[in-house]
């Protein structure tokens, strides 16, 4: 950002001096905005007012955004000059500032850019800058006539398109979508249509004063202000389509800016002759202040604000404003007690030394009437014949025409109770009188002041008044008659009734809150609102309203500002004026919004006397104070009465995101700071934010912070929502809202943590079936284990194996006890290896090959030399299965021919390779023996399940190749193995 | 020819009664190239039959190319297409721009100048009104011109088939490189 590289670029201002200095015009209060030293050195010259609300200042060091309390300047990037000298706003909002260098940049998220169309820019100086609805955007140019950019191209117009002239001071756009220039010659209307240029221009011929045109602003209405150089101004009306010259005797010289409120008035701001203000409603025209500010200054620009503020920069005062609803009369009589407009709109005024009258005219002064009487005057009213009714204060009641001159006083004798006349008021053919001896009311049908014939009837506390010092009587629009009174509340005179709405006569069936809500003993002031209601003041509850049903009260805690309310009117605009010792509260009737107004308009020490408000024929409000009277003019615009709140800008860890986008955070991206604006001109210093950040914070947060800082945001939705308030308290002022999300970290999101749990589910099943699987096997292994033990007892002690090895047995008894003896030795070794090795995994092959050597020797003996059986091992270190030997040696001799003409050669071999290989000649048995298959079967099923490798049987030549793998001793798998061969 | 009209014109311009004998610079064989990018082919082609008369002391100006001149195409044939289908170079031979400088400098005086034409071009026998930025260097009586721009297609009803429209650009950019001096 360049802004952070520039010292000056961000200035803000640690403290907010009130005001630094104000001046007293004779008819508007202007107040400075507090400046620091830098920027006072600054001239500032445009003032323009975004859609947001901002304030853009145009200075020779770059534009200037204002918020009311601090300023910040926006520079270039590169080298070239920062002298602005048009700022605009286009329709997407995006500002546009266009410097005297003839370059044109705007401002965006970053900064400013520079604009670079491909046909270069002016190098004269923009003087204004036009976005047409139909989307082009027009400039103008001191020096080098008017641009048009329209689909990526400029054009230009100047004298030969025919302009009347290249330097162009002023550009508007009107109603149908022409740009009017002024210059020299008069106004160029162009247009740019297809390609096609138009050039119209007005001149003198039609209706121009001046041809030098020096300023030109479109107002609300659409008319077109003219301000020329030597010849005051004009207007173009775009409903006659003519150009209208006032008649007005101009002594402005030339014109610079204007502003205008439509139907109300037009503000001019000239090259050398100050500050004028021209009334629309009657046609005069008068220069701002008597004083020096801006007697023969240059005012450089006029911008109306949305709050009513009009703000003014010269030459002579950088920087000031006023609020246009106010105006005032400094020069009047001490102690007003009382004030009215009669139907001529003179301002009459009742002071404790006498009466006085004000013409129409804020510079006029007054004049008083009837000198001699000195009389206290505390109310006064005007009748339908012109005569002005004076309440005294114990001195009776006067009868005064202004213009005969006459007067009649009445007093007890004439009708009344008592000589303090408080209030007055009345209608046609009636007049209520309302004093410290209760209220009297004189119906007549003539002049009374002529005729002296009227009839007179008192209502004191004898009656439902239940008191006789009456403060206020009003009569309202539908003819009723209220009563303002001490300590018995409000009465009500209605069909010759007179009922009292004094909350302890009415106690019986009112709840505690009704009660409360009906404290109003003492009622100073009555009013009605523009939609019916009745609304009183009292010495120290506040402000009610009464629908004709229930009573509303308001209380500092609704935002009124005092609880002591002098008195109250009803303005043309729907809202009731609340005057106050502290200034005036502004109450719109339909949104109870309240405004305040205060010394920051030059309300200070106001303090005005009860019946010191009058409104006028023409709608408006005149009150008086101490030093002043006010004139509250309501400005025929509708007003923001409430701050506008900005939510400026959004930062993760102090780095800005654009708002609109990058709603979803990520988990580390939970360090947020929000800065927002309250935009109050009136008085920035009043502004109060309540913000929460919804889905953290509990309940509103009240603070005059414009940043609010959230670190460790657990991920989540969040809305953080603000608003602002200049009256203390929060009604229903919209609210700014920005939401976002932080997203959960990877690993706490669902899907993750939905994925991780498939995952453990599937890595628990496929260890289950893994699981399940080997305890399949082990269970086979078993029962394979098992059944090989019962074949092979099975087998050995089978009667066959038995019969002959006694057959054996029996043959060599006889012929050799001693091999006999051998024999059963042996015998009896083979079963006891059977024996032990039954319950056996795996034995050594040592003890494998020594009972199979058992085993052979019963064979031999069986068979003498016919069977031959040769055990070759080199490697004794290994394991195999038990009887595996045996078995396939006996499947050997089971299923092959053993005679005398087929000898039966079988081998055991062994080498320390891979495989224990058992082989034998093939020598089928013609029938063959019945068999189980289980020998050979049992062995494969045996070592399938203790280990992955196969036992290979095979043939080769005329041998049964049998082999399998033994288990090393030092496997670290299961067992071991064994492979055989055996010769089938 | 477009262009001699103009020469003319100017001529009696400055002959014209009430005024001096006015600084009238021209030149020929100026250059011109353009570039036509589209996604499909890179079309460039340039000419150095530029011609171009510049009126100091008005700041008017006058230039013009035959479109024949053009020479460097992709092919032969590339060239015959330009010439006969898309500029239709025997209709509008030439492409011209004539107008006035919008700044007001003297550019007799020996400089560096970024200056704005505002003008009438023609390209096509289509007539747009046209701002054309250009950097002048003034140098001992002679101009030296460059400058360079965009010509839409649309702007002067330069039709290209559908087939085509992949291999030709929308936009062309075009740059000029001229020398005048006085005669």
């Amino acid at each position: 950002m360049i802004l952070n590289q520039l010292p000056l670029a961000r200035i803000f201002l640690g403290v907010f001096l009130v005001m630094s200095s104000w001046l007293h015009s004779q008819s508007f209060f202007f107040s400075e905005p507090e400046r620091d030293e830098s920027l006072r050195e600054l001239t500032l010259s445009t003032i323009f007012q975004d859609s947001r609300g901002y304030l853009w200042l145009a200075s020779a060091q770059g534009p200037i955004i204002f918020d009311g309390l601090s300023y910040e300047l926006f520079t270039k990037n590169d080298s070239t000059s920062n002298n602005v000298s048009a700022i605009a706003e286009d329709h997407s909002g995006k500002i546009w500032i266009g410097y005297e260098d003839g370059s044109i940049y705007y401002k965006n998220f970053e900064g400013l850019t520079a604009w670079i169309p491909e046909e270069g820019l002016p190098a004269a100086p923009i003087t204004g800058m036009e976005f047409t609805k139909n989307g082009q955007f027009w400039f103008s140019t001191y020096g080098e006539g008017i641009y048009v950019f329209e689909n990526n191209r400029v054009y230009n117009f100047n004298t030969d398109d025919g302009l009347t002239g290249e330097d162009i001071y002023s550009i508007a756009c009107d109603e149908n979508g022409l740009v009017w220039a002024a210059n020299d010659g008069g106004i160029s209307v162009c247009s740019f249509a297809d390609g096609q240029k138009k050039v119209n221009n007005l001149s003198r011929e039609d209706g121009l004063p001046d041809e030098i045109v020096q300023v030109l602003k479109k107002d609300k209405s659409g008319k077109i202000w003219i301000g020329t150089y030597e010849k005051g101004f004009c207007f173009y009306d775009p409903a006659i389509k003519k150009i209208v010259v006032p008649e007005v005797s101009w002594e402005g010289g030339a014109i610079n800016c204007f502003e205008v409120f439509p139907d109300h008035e037009v503000w001019i701001g000239t090259e050398d002759k100050g500050l004028w203000v021209y009334d629309l409603t009657n046609g005069n025209i008068e220069e701002v202040a008597d004083n020096a500010s801006f007697s023969n200054a240059k005012i450089f620009d006029l911008q109306k604000d949305m709050e009513g503020n009009i703000w003014i920069s010269s030459n002579k005062i950088q920087l000031t404003k006023t609020n246009r609803q106010f105006e005032f009369v400094w020069d009047i009589p001490p102690n007003i007690q009382a004030l009215i407009v009669d139907g001529d709109g003179t301002v009459w005024l009742g002071t404790q030394n006498g009466l006085f009258s004000l013409q129409p005219g804020l510079q006029s002064s007054y004049e008083e009437h009837l000198a001699s009487l000195d009389i206290n005057v505390v109310s006064l009213f005007e009748d339908e014949f012109g005569n002005i009714w004076i309440g005294t204060f114990g001195e009776g009641l006067y009868c005064y025409h202004p213009g005969r001159g006459t007067y009649r006083l009445f007093t007890q004798n004439d009708g009344l109770t008592n000589g303090s006349i408080l209030s007055l008021d009345g209608r046609p053919g009636e007049l209520w009188i309302a004093s410290l001896g209760g209220v009297t009311t004189f119906e007549y049908d003539e002049d009374i002041l002529e005729s002296r014939r009227y009839n007179s009837k008192n209502f004191n506390q004898n009656s439902a008044l239940g008191t006789n010092f009456i403060y206020k009587v009003f009569l309202d629009k539908q003819g009723r008659v209220w009563f303002g009174t001490d300590g018995k509340g409000l009465a009500l005179y209605e069909k010759g009734q007179i009922k009292n709405f004094d909350y302890q006569d009415g106690a019986e069936g009112l709840s505690s809150e009704e009660l409360v809500d009906r404290r109003f003993k003492t009622v100073y002031s009555i009013t009605q609102g523009a939609s019916g209601d009745i609304w009183f003041s009292t010495a120290r509850d506040g402000l009610f309203k009464f629908d004709g049903e229930n009573f509303v009260h308001f209380t500092t805690e609704d935002g009124l500002r005092h609880m002591e309310i002098s008195c109250l009117e009803a303005d043309r605009n729907g809202n009731i004026l609340i005057v106050h010792p502290e200034g005036i509260d502004l109450l719109n009737e339909t949104t109870g919004t309240i405004t305040y107004y205060n010394d920051q308009v030059g309300l200070a020490n106001f303090e005005p006397n009860l019946n010191s408000i009058a409104t006028d024929t023409s709608g408006l409000t005149w009150v008086a104070g101490q030093e002043s009277i006010i004139k509250y003019a309501p400005v025929l615009e509708e007003l923001r009465a409430a701050p506008l709140t900005v939510l400026e800008e959004v930062s993760v860890f102090l780095e800005p995101i654009r708002k609109n986008q990058d709603s979803v955070l990520n988990h580390k991206q939970n360090y947020l700071t929000f800065r927002y604006d309250g935009l109050w001109f009136t008085d920035p210093a009043s502004i109060r934010y309540q913000y929460m950040l919804e889905g953290y914070d509990l309940e509103m947060i009240t603070s005059r912070d414009k940043v609010a800082t959230y670190s460790n945001l657990s991920p989540g939705q969040y809305t953080f929502r603000v608003r602002s308030t200049q009256n203390k308290v929060f009604t229903n002022e919209p609210f700014k809202e920005f939401s976002f999300k932080i997203n959960e970290p990877v690993w706490k999101r669902a899907w993750f943590l939905i994925l991780c749990s498939i995952v453990i589910v599937v890595l628990f099943y496929w260890y289950l079936k893994i699981r399940d699987r080997r305890l399949q096997k082990v269970n086979l292994l078993k029962k394979e284990k098992i059944e090989s033990q019962f074949e092979t007892l099975k087998s050995q002690i089978s009667p066959h194996f038995l019969f002959n090895n006694f057959n054996t047995l029996i043959t060599i008894i006889g012929e050799n006890p001693k091999l006999a003896e051998q024999y059963v030795e042996n015998l009896s070794d083979y079963y006891r290896s059977i024996l032990t090795h039954r319950d056996k995994d795996f034995i050594s092959l040592e003890e494998e090959v020594e009972l199979v050597k058992n085993y052979r020797f019963l064979l031999e003996k069986r068979f003498e030399d016919h069977f031959q059986l040769e055990i070759n091992i080199k490697h004794y270190d290994i394991l195999v299965v038990p009887m595996v030997l045996q078995l396939l040696v006996e499947n050997i001799v089971k299923h092959n021919v053993i005679s005398r003409s087929k000898k039966l050669n079988a081998s055991i071999e062994y080498d320390g390779g891979d495989y224990i290989v058992v082989k034998n000649l093939i020598q089928k048995k013609l029938t063959p023996e019945r068999s189980t298959g289980f020998g050979l079967q049992s062995i494969i099923k045996r070592y399938a399940l203790l280990t992955n490798k196969k036992v290979l049987v095979g043939q080769e030549n005329e041998s049964l190749l049998f082999w399998c793998r033994p288990y090393q001793r030092n496997s670290k798998h299961l067992k071991h193995k064994t492979h055989e061969s055996t010769h089938y | 020819m477009k262009f001699l009209v103009v020469f003319c014109l100017l001529f009696f311009e400055s002959i014209s009664p009430g005024y001096e004998f006015e600084k009238i610079y021209r030149g020929d064989n100026g250059y011109v190239h353009f570039v036509s990018e589209a996604p499909l082919e890179v079309i460039e082609a340039s000419s150095r039959a530029l011609q171009g008369i510049l009126n100091t002391d008005k700041g008017s100006f006058a230039f013009s190319v035959p479109m024949k001149s053009f020479e460097g195409f992709n092919s032969p044939l590339q060239r015959v297409h330009f010439n006969e289908n898309y500029l239709e170079s025997n209709q509008f031979p030439n492409t011209t721009f004539q107008g006035k400088i919008i700044e007001k400098i003297d550019l007799s005086v020996d400089g560096a100048y970024n200056i704005r034409a505002k003008g009438k071009l023609t390209v096509h026998g289509i007539t747009k009104e046209r701002i054309i930025k250009s950097k002048v260097l003034v140098k001992n009586g002679k101009i030296n011109i460059k400058s360079n721009f965009t010509v839409l297609l649309e702007d002067h009803d330069i039709d290209i088939p559908k087939i085509v429209f992949q291999k030709i650009a929308e936009e062309i950019k075009v740059d000029i490189e001229i020398n005048l001096e006085t005669p």
